[in-house]
């Protein structure tokens, strides 16, 4: 499944410049079957005696049996130069960040070195998320953007002193975990004599969301489900001299659970 | 003295082997055996790789 959908993100990560690869421990044989049983372009490395994983420090050292040099479970952007910019580790296989909110983390990054976004004339808030269709144990974002007009501010979320910090909470949900929220780093400013933390401009905040892949949850999940998820967004626009009333905003993201394929190679090549 | 400096040596290595990798780490050069037609050299883009670090395609 994972890889699958990689394949289907390889268009978009090579558009904004990315090779893409995967590895394991497998044959080359296994790899090759695989590759071709899913109609994969993706290029898949073998490291049958897991010692690229090992030299990494993501080999499994408690595998037994078939898990016996299995991979921890990861994923890693690294720049030209080779350096690792980004790592996504995980303690269970079961989780993983979803291709998609991959390409999202990349094209935000971007974005954001790039500046190029236009001011509104009053704020907008904007819910999006890197990945609409999910299954046990993705992790992917929900994001909230905030443009934030010409000359205006909001307060991050450790402003003190009377203000309204940004703050960005999450309903309880049986199935889906918010593993963490990410605030962007916020400048200091002076107001009326004194210093707060603040936004302007285009603000973004991102939320890591998990699909529990616990046997109990999947018992929950037909074939085909919705999983609404909401949060509230609270937050206060000043200018210099003027705030206007804190607002309490209602956001839902609304995503399609698709179940997780257990599908083996053939038994004559698979792992003893 | 010898088994002295073996036993740093042994740990050494152990703990050079095991080094978990980490955000400005450099990634270890890849192993050559690939489904692709090109070298593992070569899977880069101009900005960069997206390595995913899988289970099993068997199980």
């Amino acid at each position: 499944m994972q890889l699958v959908q990689l394949q289907e993100a390889q268009k978009e990560l090579k558009a904004l410049g990315y090779g893409v690869a995967a590895i394991s421990y497998d044959s080359p044989d296994i790899l090759k079957e695989f590759a071709k049983r899913k109609s994969l372009t993706v290029p898949l490395i073998s490291d049958p005696k897991s010692e690229w994983l090992a030299s990494a420090g993501l080999k499994n050292t408690e595998g037994e049996g078939l898990s016996d040099g299995v991979a921890l479970p990861a994923t890693l952007i690294v720049d030209k130069s080779g350096k690792v910019t980004h790592l996504f580790k995980e303690s269970a296989y079961q989780n993983r960040i979803t291709p998609s909110t991959l390409v999202h983390i990349l094209k935000t990054g971007q974005r954001m070195a790039a500046q190029e976004t236009e001011l509104p004339k009053e704020t907008v808030v904007t819910p999006t998320h890197s990945e609409s269709s999910v299954t046990n144990g993705s992790i992917f974002v929900v994001s909230v953007t905030v443009a934030l007009p010409e000359n205006h501010h909001a307060y991050g979320p450790k402003a003190e002193g009377g203000v309204i910090p940004m703050s960005l909470t999450f309903e309880d949900h049986p199935l889906l975990e918010v593993v963490r929220v990410d605030y962007p780093e916020a400048h200091t400013q002076t107001l009326l004599g004194e210093t707060y933390p603040v936004y302007e401009g285009v603000v973004t905040v991102d939320a890591f969301v998990k699909v529990r892949h616990e046997k109990e949850t999947r018992d929950q999940l037909p074939d085909l489900v919705t999983l609404p998820l909401k949060a509230n967004l609270e937050y206060q626009i000043c200018t210099d001299t003027l705030c206007l009333a804190p607002q309490d905003k209602a956001l839902q993201w609304i995503l399609d659970y698709r179940p997780l394929d257990s599908e083996r190679s053939p038994e004559a090549i698979q792992h003893p | 003295m010898k088994l002295f400096f073996l036993t740093w040596l042994f740990l050494g290595l152990s703990v050079w082997a095991q080094d978990p990798l980490d955000v400005g780490s450099q990634l270890p050069n890849l192993p050559s055996k690939t489904t692709a037609d090109v070298s593992t050299d070569s899977l880069a883009g101009t900005e960069g790789l997206v390595l995913v670090v899988f289970r099993s395609a068997d199980w």
